[in-house]
């Protein structure tokens, strides 16, 4: 069942983890999340939705990645590492690929967890708040906002 | 114009529902085709994929596996146990002279006609036929008045 999920999902489920945490983190995260997905499928409840089940895990392997992030960040620099450009991506993109990821990583996180949510995942604005615990209009505020400031930023693309 | 919130918009934009109003609203329509915009150059972008050191290798099945050790086993205990291939016949390489071989045929059929007898001579048989045909017209030709 495993490599099942791993198949049907894992593309997407990469892609969410790198513009979650950015391309240096992507694989350190996206391997400890499918680690966690692989203990906890044998808990998983049939009756429930097997791709909600596999990107709560994974988004709170992002959160918890963020946490342990900031805390090594307190210690060592203010920086943020959130920058909205990614060097890694300008080798093998072009310009317009690149412009559409720095507008996507220069979302605040929250904006950026429910619009790659959205669009990555499939899932509904519905589940995306049981997910996260938000209300709904929250879920859709949040991604009001993100498609505001993507709109403009991508004007003239 | 009673024009539909971003939120509602969002849920038309993502298939979540439908709104009869937002086709016939001229702003609902184009904060629509907005959204859909940002929708379309997002879906531009999904290209990456799953690294390979975390994608699940394909299991070859146990038939498929134990038909390909077996065809190999045999293949090897051919190859160790065949008998020696047999020498290969040496190569004949025959130089005839061509001219010489031709001449001497000539020879041949000269020296083979040259022994042949004469033609034995031609039977008279037809000549005296024809003697005795005219002595028995001159016959007929006396008897005629």
């Amino acid at each position: 069942m495993f490599d099942a999920v791993v198949r049907h999902y894992g593309d997407a489920l990469f892609r969410f983890v790198r513009r979650m945490v950015g391309s240096a983190d992507a694989e350190d995260v996206m391997q400890d999340a499918l680690l966690k997905i692989h203990a906890a499928l044998p808990r998983f409840d049939p009756g429930g939705s097997l791709r909600a089940y596999v990107y709560t895990i994974t988004r709170n392997t992002v959160r918890d990645h963020w946490k342990h992030e900031s805390r090594r960040r307190t210690v060592v620099s203010d920086v943020e590492p959130d920058t909205a450009h990614d060097p890694a991506d300008d080798i093998e993109r072009d310009a317009r690929w690149r412009a559409v990821m720095d507008a996507v990583r220069a979302l605040p996180r929250d904006q950026r967890e429910v619009f790659l949510l959205r669009e990555e995942s499939g899932l509904s604005f519905k589940e995306i708040a049981e997910m996260t615990g938000a209300p709904i209009n929250t879920v859709l505020g949040r991604m009001h906002y993100a498609m505001q400031h993507l709109k403009e930023k991508l004007r003239g693309l | 114009m009673d024009c539909r919130s971003p939120e509602q918009l969002l849920r038309v934009a993502y298939d979540e529902a439908e709104d009869a109003h937002v086709a016939a609203c001229p702003a609902c329509r184009a904060a629509l085709e907005g959204l859909r915009a940002v929708r379309a150059a997002y879906a531009a972008t999904r290209t990456e994929r799953l690294p390979a050191r975390f994608r699940p290798r394909r299991r070859i099945p146990a038939f498929v596996g134990l038909a390909a050790a077996v065809t190999m086993a045999v293949g090897v205990g051919y190859l160790l146990l065949r008998p020696p291939p047999a020498t290969p016949p040496e190569l004949c390489v025959t130089v005839v002279d061509a001219d010489a071989e031709i001449g001497e045929m000539i020879h041949d059929v000269s020296r083979r006609l040259d022994a042949l007898e004469p033609a034995p001579p031609r039977p008279r048989t037809m000549d005296r036929d024809l003697e005795s045909i005219r002595d028995r017209l001159a016959q007929l030709e006396r008897r005629t008045p």
